[in-house]
């Protein structure tokens, strides 16, 4: 297992501090970690990353850490994110959250899996302050819910609806498919968790897939037929915004 | 790790005379700091620290946890009269200013220094600057913010499987009348200008009905010019469907809510125990700003068909 440089410490911390970062902030940060301590090469950026990857994975996954890759449900941007992988008696202890503000992230994460669309409104979101065992008040769940929407955990669209962000999607999909086994289910293409996501339109069939995985199934097809049953695929403005932005 | 373990195997037999030894030298270290203690304080001298350094010296040679306890309270000794030093320190002669502050960091980023009173933009390019050049002295390390683990995973959710039959898009009419909690069932002696509102709409839906036989519930109840207003009217009209003094219904041509005065060949107010002894029928009408708006649009609302009443000690109008 190589050992980790100085280059690494620094590529490491900056996750630790940002929790998640798109494409381009991670090769901003490969570049200036490898120039500050080594050397750094632009043409072999990419293979230069996924080593970094590899070999800070293998140094941190004995303390349940890992470096993923994921995308974002909304538009499909890639970010790479530091998650926690195992659930112990020490995580127990390592959040900066109090233990009433976890069980409102642990309802709200029950709010957005077990909701049609993936998301919930704001004054749901609220109302769940009434539900958590020591209730709080609206305007600190108010702050609350700024707070999670720093960290990325969920995220905000511009009509005021909330959503599991892509670091909440990243860190707690093993939770959700473990948690809410009849709730959660698995993108078509991808195969992995899909919360927010386009659906087939024949009754009998569960089948999903994400906005930006259904774009690329799609493309060029006149017509848009679900994969599994044949049957007739939602329309949604939101596959517009999936064109928009592709993934590096 | 494999040949550490060893090592320590190896000495864990320790001699008990080295231990000894070594207990008594922690004994002594403390009996010095309780007695010196005043001498330690006094900001300068450097004795605490070269205290802190006879331990360090002393601790490679503990290997037990009895020796270990001795290592720790002296440290922590230490650690207490090094925070009486820290106080006693004076800052009398050295205060902040914070004219002074400014002023400095004006001058230290090339700004032309400040006069008493004036002034200065500073660029957010010269904020970020003087960012950085503060960072080297904050050795801070980000601390690791999880999420997963960090709560308890409590009980599973199960769902029986309901067949998911229509996913037809849900019709806007439904989310008007949401069947959900109690409404407010006591008037008590509360202000009796709600009383009186309720009969001056009352009347005014009577007359209306009156004219016209046939009166949509959203245009008699929304008033285009004043949201507030609108709220304000609907909640007169619940006290007249509570008390049986008007109904709502849906119009089977139009398929819109309606309303009428119940005394059109019905009974009059319905009494305490009779309301008792009814099932009751409760709903929810939430109408936001937005909806009001989509409402006046769409019902051709250009009148209020209750005029709002003249201010009188009410201040919040």
């Amino acid at each position: 297992m190589q050992k980790l440089k100085s280059s690494h410490h620094m590529f490491i911390q900056a996750f630790m501090t940002r929790g998640v970062m798109n494409g381009t902030e991670v090769f901003n940060l490969l570049k200036l970690s490898c120039e500050k301590y080594g050397d750094y090469d632009e043409a072999s950026r990419t293979q230069l990353l996924l080593d970094y990857c590899h070999t800070i994975n293998s140094n941190i996954s004995m303390l349940g850490l890992e470096i993923k890759k994921g995308k974002d449900e909304t538009n499909g941007t890639g970010y790479y994110g530091l998650v926690n992988t195992v659930e112990s008696n020490i995580t127990l202890l390592a959040s900066q959250y109090t233990e009433n503000e976890l069980q409102f992230f642990k309802m709200l994460l029950e709010e957005f899996v077990k909701s049609e669309s993936g998301t919930i409104g704001s004054i749901e979101a609220l109302g769940i302050s009434e539900k958590i065992p020591k209730k709080m008040s609206k305007t600190d769940a108010n702050q609350l819910l700024d707070r999670f929407e720093r960290e990325k955990w969920i995220g905000k669209s511009k009509e005021g609806r909330m959503y599991l962000g892509i670091r909440g999607v990243m860190e707690m999909e093993q939770y959700i498919f473990e948690m809410f086994e009849d709730f959660a289910v698995r993108c078509n293409m991808c195969k992995k968790l899909c919360i927010q996501g386009a659906r087939c339109m024949n009754g009998e069939c569960e089948t999903r897939m994400h906005f930006h995985c259904a774009q690329r199934v799609f493309r060029g097809k006149s017509e848009k037929r679900c994969p599994e049953c044949r049957g007739p695929w939602q329309e949604s403005s939101q596959t517009r915004q999936a064109d928009q932005v592709e993934m590096e | 790790m494999a040949a550490n373990d060893d090592a320590e195997f190896e000495t864990f037999d320790q001699d008990n005379d080295a231990r000894r030894r070594i207990r008594s030298h922690y004994r002594t270290l403390i009996q010095d700091l309780q007695d010196r203690k005043d001498d330690l304080i006094n900001p300068e001298s450097e004795e605490l620290e070269e205290k802190l350094d006879q331990i360090n010296e002393e601790f490679q040679n503990v290997k037990r946890p009895r020796e270990a306890v001795l290592d720790s309270a002296s440290v922590n000794m230490i650690a207490n009269i090094g925070r009486l030093k820290a106080q006693a320190l004076s800052t009398e002669f050295v205060r902040f200013s914070p004219a002074e502050f400014a002023s400095r960091i004006s001058s230290y980023f090339g700004c032309r220094p400040i006069a008493h009173d004036e002034e200065v933009r500073i660029s957010a390019n010269t904020w970020a600057a003087l960012g950085r050049s503060a960072a080297p002295l904050f050795a801070s390390t980000p601390p690791l913010n999880l999420m997963l683990g960090s709560f308890e995973r409590g009980p599973r959710a199960v769902r029986e499987r309901q067949p998911r039959t229509q996913r037809a898009q849900d019709s806007q009419n439904q989310r008007e009348t949401v069947p959900n909690q109690l409404t407010n069932f006591n008037d008590g002696d509360k202000c009796e200008a709600t009383t009186e509102e309720v009969d001056r709409v009352l009347k005014i839906l009577k007359s209306v009905f009156r004219k016209r036989k046939k009166i949509s519930f959203f245009e008699f109840v929304i008033n285009p010019d004043s949201f507030g207003h609108s709220v304000e009217n609907l909640f007169y009209v619940s006290f007249l469907v509570r008390d049986g003094l008007a109904e709502i219904f849906i119009d089977e041509d139009l398929q819109i809510p309606m309303i009428r005065p119940a005394d059109s060949g019905r009974r009059n107010a319905v009494s305490e125990e009779e309301r008792s002894r009814q099932r009751r029928h409760q709903t929810v009408i939430s109408l936001t700003p937005g909806d009001w708006k989509k409402l006046v649009t769409v019902y051709k609302v250009r009148q209020a068909q209750i005029p709002p009443r003249v201010s009188t000690n009410n201040g919040n109008r």
